[in-house]
This record gives structure tokens, C-alpha cells and sequence, in this order.
């Protein structure tokens, strides 16, 4: 059959091109892969991320090369106190046209571009933190009564560091809400680090091969959409969602004490989506158990509001998730 | 329907059977578990259950019951479908393939990405065994089933005596029916014995209104008043039943019973049973014979009739007309007992199931016959010679149903019993009454061997039962 071999030709495309990807960004980043890994799925879902980490960890070059590799336009933006939302979106200036007449013309904002690295989010006011979320959910930005369309795909990574908090601007659970996954940096290990220092001490590498471009990635989003999920590996997603909050059916104990409000029904979303273009990734064509569970951290960990308990206990979300995916049963 | 799909529904369908087949044998393994343990709770209260049905097939009782409980909260469904699937998914490494698989199956539409999953599964799962894959698992239940069983089993044979104060005696009004039935029948079983006619009669009116009420076509009060109008007829009763040629009224119920079981014994010496003919002994036998026989010589010389001066027929008259007495006087004394009880009965206080039992039993010890012999003063030899201990001289309470011993109790000696149950059979008797006196023979003369029996009585006792024709040999 002409459309099972088309189907199966695909699965392995897609497959082929993260392992490419994957390897191409290995060459100038070191460690990650898990990271590179959730970013691409995010991607590819037409979800954002939320990243969190230390400063120096590579953010930027991995975006920077993500973008690369992809042939995809790239822009970053430093948020600061006084970083206003025009700054993002862009602006209406008086020009001269052709003619040399005076007319409105708009500039683009940063924002119009195929990843946009939002660089520590949250030091920028509500106000123009709300200006990017907006572009974010509506992909789109309106100024002076115009709307005007961003860039396909649009992926948008926002930074946070865990530290210095001391001024910033944390930005509201509902909008954290927004974002497809949170993503933690980790701190490279001693072997990384050796390779770090050769890497970036040494002549730079030659430029970085483009393994896809827009139109695959798009394609690509369409075709996540269509992998099969047997109703038995839906249901275990939703009772992982349900489990995560307090007094409800198949709740754990640890979320029955530590957590105030569980994940959000877009949670769900996050999880089903992102276990469908893993198992692509993956070149199956199917989604598995185990694709949920290994997209449950980055897709619930920002959605689960702890009470003050589980502050003055240590206890993280992710500790919370852990007990949520080991209580329960993949069949019922 | 595409060669994947068949090819898929076939595999599912046999790795179903397969997972049923299993889980049927784990569930009738498990229902034969608790079937035991039940049967091992329920033991305390074993004598709740009707007289026929013996504890022994209890579990056979409860498995399908059991087996039937199970099946009933856990049938197969769609969640053990889906568990085999998942199993089957875990074994292979299919990475859930067979559980989508069998989902996009029950779906009308198929997509073409869908498809491509069932053609995944069906490839890897051609030609998977799943009885090689899924070995025959049994539960835990299983290693614990053969101790259960054999514990069951010793607590059946050895008749623990773990007993627990039945409902029905906590109950008196409720099972009055019952208790008399069971009564009705001890007494009937009393009566034939003992050729007691009148409260053969009674007895089965007893029964007979027991029935009715068990049946329910008989209220409460209306049986006690039947039983009320039944024990004033018992005491109208005429006055010739109870006055017999030769009078015992004086004579203890211990003494009536050893008179009448020692006129029977005289009786089977003097009429070969293998010729039903009446061929009689010659005198002197027989008047040795009867000087073996203490409570019969006794009464003889108390009417001032010495056997060595009666002829033989004279000697034949008197002694039907003593037993004719004996069996006259138990006659009267059951039926003023069957009265006594009644009464009690249908004053309905205290609990009948005891007190009333127990004034029978007493009466019922009294006038035991060989056959039904349990213990009691009669002729068996206490501690010391001439002297009885208050507690040997109460007999154990009467419960018409219960086990019985066939085998007598003398003294403190060894106590073996075997416990039977059973309604006894019309007619003549299975065992030959020769196997019968020799293992009493041999019973006897065990205890006569120990020391327990005391020096003075053993020649007694040996006489008593030489005269029963002990001798192992065929009479002549």
C-alpha cells in the first residue's frame, strides 16, 4: 500500500534528521542532549519553553546553533526593568517612503523571528513580560491597530535564573502556565567540562550543517499530530495529571500534602503532544508508556503549585512528580 | 478486513484463551484455598450443620461457592484484556504496539498511521507461542493449599475439640421444631432398642409435629399447645401400662438397665442365632449361666424362685415375664420423662437444649441398653472397689444426633472412640454378632490387664462377660 510506505518513509525521516540534528549540535554543544532533545520536541509540538538555569551554561549557543542547524531566523532578547513592550514587538516610526513623503512605517520587533531567545524573562515588568506571552499564545503581535502575523514556526525560549531574584519580576503561574515545557539546565559534568574548554580554546569549528529548514519542521508538526495513541496510554496520561493533585481520585499521598493546585488541562496537552513527537523521534509509530513518562517532568513540573509545606520541607515539584509516575499503574 | 488485521485478531484472540485458561485454574486454585480456610473457621461451629452432612466434605461444599464469588467479582473484562496486552507488550518489548494495535482494531475508521501500526504488531507478534511466552504461573495459594488440606484433614479425623456454643441453643424458641425432631429421633432410636412400644408412639408423634413445624405449616404456639395436649395425654396414660405383672417401681433405673441387658444375654445363650429355632441348652448350662448373671439371680431370689428348683419351662415363663416387667417399667419411666420434658419444653424458660437434655440424658444413661452405653455407674468398675465418684455416677449430657462411642468407657481407663455419624439402617444388624463379642472380648480383656481395674471386681467382671458366651467360640 502506496500510503503505509509513505507513513513508514516519514517515521524514519524524521527519525534520521534528529539524529543528524543531534549530532550536528554536538559538535559545538557539550552535553545537553536530553535538553536538545526537549527543545526539538517543543519545537516541533509549537510549544514554548521555559529555561532555567545559571548563567554560562550554554544557553545562547545552543539556541543560536538550534536556529542554525534548523535554517531558522534567530533573535535574543535581554529583558531588563526598563525594557518596554515595543521593544519587543516593534514600533511606529515616521519614515520617508519612495516618494520622500513622511509616512508611518512599522518596525519589527525582535520578536519576529523563528526562535527568540528571551534572555532572564523575568526581570522585565509584568507589562512587557505580558507582551511577549501574548505573542507567544496568539503568534501574532498588534500595533497601532494592526495585526501583524509572526514568523512559522515561532518558538520562544525564555530563561530564568534560579538566583539573584533580588529586583525581578516573577512571572504569574497563569502565564507560566503558557509555556510547553520548563526545562532545567544542569551544571556540565567533569568530562563536559574538559571538552568545553577544548572546544571553545581551540580554532573554531567550521560552520554547522542545516539539516532542516521551516518547511520540514512544519511538516514535521503535522505529522506529530497524527501519530496513534491507544485510548489505554491516554488514559494513563490523564490519571497522571489527575494523581498530581490533592483530593482527587488516584491521588498519592505526597501530592495530597505538598501540592495546592495541580496541573492545569493544557499539562495534559503538553503530555500527550510531546509523548507523540517523541515517539517520532524515536521512529515509532506509536506512542508508548514510557514516551509520557519521559515527558512528564518538562511538561507538568512549572504547573504544580506547592503549598508552604512542601517550601519549608525541600520538597520540589519534581520530587512530587516522581512519587505521582512511581503510584501510578500504567493498567489499571 | 485487511491480512494484518485477521492475522492480529487471530493472535489476540488466542493469547485471551490462553490468559483465561490460566486464570481460570488460579481462580478454582485460590477458591479451593479459602474453601479450606473456611471449612477451618467454620469447624468451631460444625455442629450446626445437619446430621447428615459430614465436616469432611465441607470444602467440597464451599469451592463452588467460592469459585463462584470469585468469577462473579472479578470477570474477565476489558481491563484483563488490556492487562494481558500490556504483558504481552512488556515480554516482547513492543513498546505498547500490541495494546495500540488491538485499540486501533475496535475503531471503525482507520487512518493510514494507524495501519502502519498494525502492521508492526501483526509482523512481530507471527508466530509468538504464548504458552511458551506466559508459562503456567501458580499463585501463592497453591504452595499453601497441601499444609491447609492436611490440617483440615487431621482436624476432621482426630475430631478436634474446638466447639463453640451453636446458635440454635442460644436460640431456643427458634429451633424448638428442630430440637425436637432431633430429640424425637434419639428417643425413637432409645425405644426400638429397648422394645419400649408406647413412647415408640410418642416419639413419632413427637416427630411427626416437629415436621410440621419445620415445614411451617404449624405455628409456634400451636405446637405448643400439640405438645401441652401430648404430655397430658402421656400422664392420662392407662394405669395396666405402667403396672406390669412383676413391679420394679422400687428398682433404680441402674439396676433395671443391667437387669434387662442381662435377661437379653440369657436370652442369646439359651437360642442359637444360626438356627432360629428355639433349640435350647441343657439345665445345667443354664443354671450355670444364670449364676453368672448377678442381677438376674439377684431378682430370682428376691421372689424367692431358685432357679435349681424351677423346670425349664417354668424357668421360660418367668423370664419373659420379667422382661416383660423391665420393659414395661422403662416404658413408664421414659414416658414420665417424655412428659417432663414437654412440659419444660412449652414452658419455653432457660434453655432446653441443656437443663431438659440433661434430665433425659440422665433417665437415658439410666436405662442404657449394651448398644447405646456410654458411661455411667451400671456395672463398670471405678477407682475403688464398692465406691463412686460423684462425677462418674453424672453421665455425659444425652444429645440425640451426636457422636457416638461405640466402644464402652470403663473407669478412668484409655478412652478410644470413633466418631460416626449416620442415621442407623432398618434391619438386621451388618456385623456378625460373633466379630462383635470378640472385639468386646478383646477390649475387656485389655482393661483387665491394666491396673486400674480393681483386684476385687476383675473376677466379676470376667464372669460377667464369659456369661455373654465371650469365649470365641461358635455356641453350640
Amino acid at each position: 500500500m502506496e500510503g503505509l510506505d509513505e507513513v513508514r518513509g516519514r517515521t524514519v525521516a524524521v527519525r534520521r534528521a534528529f539524529e543528524e540534528l543531534r549530532d550536528e549540535l554536538g559538535r559545538v554543544v557539550v552535553g545537553h542532549e536530553a535538553l536538545i532533545e526537549q527543545v526539538f520536541v517543543a519545537l516541533v509540538c509549537g510549544g514554548h519553553c521555559l529555561l532555567e538555569g545559571v548563567p554560562g551554561l550554554g544557553k545562547t549557543l545552543l539556541v543560536r546553533s538550534l536556529a542554525e542547524v534548523l535554517n531558522l531566523t534567530f533573535s535574543r532578547i535581554q529583558f531588563t526593568p526598563d525594557l518596554m513592550p515595543a521593544d519587543i514587538t516593534g514600533t511606529i516610526v515616521l519614515t520617508d517612503d519612495a516618494a520622500g513623503k513622511k509616512v508611518f512605517d512599522f518596525q519589527r520587533g525582535p520578536v519576529f523571528a523563528h526562535i527568540v531567545l528571551a534572555d532572564e524573562i523575568n526581570r522585565a515588568t509584568p507589562k512587557t513580560q505580558s507582551a511577549l506571552l501574548e505573542a507567544m499564545q496568539e503568534q501574532s503581535v498588534t500595533v497601532g491597530g494592526r495585526s501583524h502575523r509572526l514568523e512559522s514556526p515561532f518558538i520562544v525560549l525564555a530563561t530564568q535564573n534560579p538566583i539573584e531574584m533580588e529586583g525581578t519580576y516573577p512571572l504569574p503561574e497563569a502565564q507560566i502556565d503558557r509555556f510547553f515545557f520548563k526545562l532545567l539546565l544542569q551544571y556540565p559534568s567533569r568530562e563536559e567540562l574538559g571538552r568545553i574548554a577544548d572546544l571553545t580554546t581551540a580554532p573554531p569549528p567550521p560552520p554547522l550543517r542545516k539539516v532542516l529548514d521551516a518547511e520540514a519542521v512544519l511538516e514535521i508538526r503535522d505529522w506529530v499530530r497524527e501519530v496513534p495513541i491507544a485510548e489505554p496510554v491516554k488514559d494513563y496520561a490523564v490519571r497522571l495529571v489527575m494523581a498530581s493533585h490533592p483530593r482527587k481520585d488516584g491521588r498519592v499521598s505526597l501530592a495530597d500534602r505538598y501540592v495546592l493546585y495541580g496541573s492545569s488541562p493544557r499539562g495534559l496537552q503538553s503530555l500527550i503532544l510531546a509523548a507523540k513527537a517523541r515517539s517520532l523521534l524515536t521512529g515509532r509509530p506509536n506512542v508508548s508508556f514510557q514516551d509520557i513518562r519521559s515527558v512528564m517532568l518538562p511538561g507538568l513540573r512549572h504547573r504544580i503549585i506547592l503549598n508552604l509545606e512542601a517550601d519549608a520541607e525541600g520538597i520540589t515539584a519534581e520530587k512530587v512528580l516522581e512519587a505521582v509516575a512511581e503510584g501510578v499503574a500504567e493498567i489499571l | 478486513m485487511s491480512e494484518e488485521e485477521r492475522l492480529l485478531r487471530e493472535r489476540f484472540s488466542d493469547l485471551f484463551t490462553w490468559q483465561r485458561v490460566q486464570r481460570r485454574e488460579r481462580i478454582f486454585v485460590q477458591a479451593f484455598f479459602f474453601a479450606v480456610l473456611g471449612s477451618l473457621v467454620f469447624f468451631p461451629f460444625r455442629k450446626t450443620l445437619p446430621y447428615a452432612v459430614s465436616p469432611l466434605i465441607l470444602p467440597l461444599l464451599f469451592c463452588p461457592v467460592m469459585a463462584g464469588a470469585l468469577f462473579l467479582i472479578r470477570p474477565w473484562g476489558t481491563r484483563e484484556s488490556l492487562r494481558a496486552l500490556f504483558d504481552l507488550d512488556q515480554s516482547l518489548g513492543l513498546e505498547e504496539r500490541a495494546l495500540t494495535a488491538w485499540d486501533i482494531l475496535g475503531r471503525k475508521e482507520k487512518r493510514v498511521p494507524e495501519l502502519v501500526v498494525l502492521a508492526e504488531a501483526a509482523q512481530r507478534l507471527q508466530g509468538v507461542d504464548f504458552r511458551l511466552l506466559f508459562k503456567r504461573r501458580l499463585p501463592w495459594h497453591a504452595l499453601w493449599l497441601p499444609p491447609l488440606l492436611l490440617l483440615w484433614l487431621l482436624f476432621v479425623w482426630f475430631d478436634v475439640g474446638v466447639d463453640i456454643q451453636s446458635a440454635s441453643s442460644q436460640n431456643p424458641s427458634a429451633t424448638l421444631a428442630q430440637q425436637l425432631k432431633e430429640f424425637s429421633q434419639g428417643l425413637k432410636r432409645q425405644a426400638r432398642s429397648q422394645g419400649l412400644a408406647e413412647s415408640l408412639k410418642v416419639a413419632g408423634v413427637i416427630e411427626d409435629l416437629a415436621e410440621k413445624r419445620l415445614r411451617g405449616q404449624m405455628s409456634e404456639n400451636k405446637l405448643r399447645e400439640e405438645l401441652s395436649g401430648l404430655a397430658s395425654r402421656i400422664d392420662e396414660m392407662p394405669s395396666d401400662l405402667r403396672e406390669p405383672a412383676f413391679s420394679f417401681t422400687s428398682t433404680t433405673g441402674e439396676k433395671l438397665s443391667d437387669l434387662k441387658t442381662e435377661l437379653e444375654a440369657l436370652k442369646q445363650a439359651l437360642f442359637l442365632p444360626e438356627t432360629g429355632q428355639g433349640e435350647k441348652r441343657t439345665q445345667g448350662a443354664l443354671r450355670g449361666r444364670l449364676e453368672s448373671l448377678p442381677r438376674l439371680s439377684e431378682e430370682l431370689s428376691k421372689r424367692r424362685l431358685p432357679p435349681d428348683q424351677l423346670s425349664q419351662e417354668e424357668l421360660d415363663g418367668i423370664l419373659g415375664e420379667l422382661e416383660k416387667g423391665v420393659e414395661a417399667e422403662l416404658d413408664r419411666r421414659t414416658l414420665k420423662e417424655i412428659g417432663d420434658f414437654l412440659r419444660f419444653v412449652i414452658r419455653g424458660d432457660g434453655e432446653p437444649g441443656e437443663e431438659a437434655g440433661d434430665r433425659v440424658a440422665q433417665g437415658g444413661a439410666d436405662r442404657a441398653t449394651h448398644g447405646d452405653r456410654l458411661e455411667g455407674p451400671g456395672l463398670l468398675p471405678g477407682d475403688r472397689p464398692g465406691k463412686k465418684e460423684p462425677a462418674a455416677q453424672a453421665p455425659p449430657p444425652f444429645e440425640p444426633g451426636m457422636v457416638a462411642h461405640l466402644k464402652g468407657i470403663l473407669g478412668e481407663g484409655r478412652i478410644e472412640s470413633f466418631p460416626w455419624r449416620g442415621k442407623p439402617r432398618a434391619g438386621m444388624s451388618v456385623v456378625p454378632v460373633e466379630d462383635v463379642i470378640v472385639s468386646y472380648r478383646r477390649q475387656v480383656e485389655e482393661e483387665l490387664a491394666s491396673e486400674k481395674i480393681p483386684e476385687g471386681l476383675k473376677e466379676t467382671i470376667k464372669n460377667y462377660f464369659l456369661s455373654l458366651g465371650m469365649t470365641g467360640e461358635k455356641p453350640e
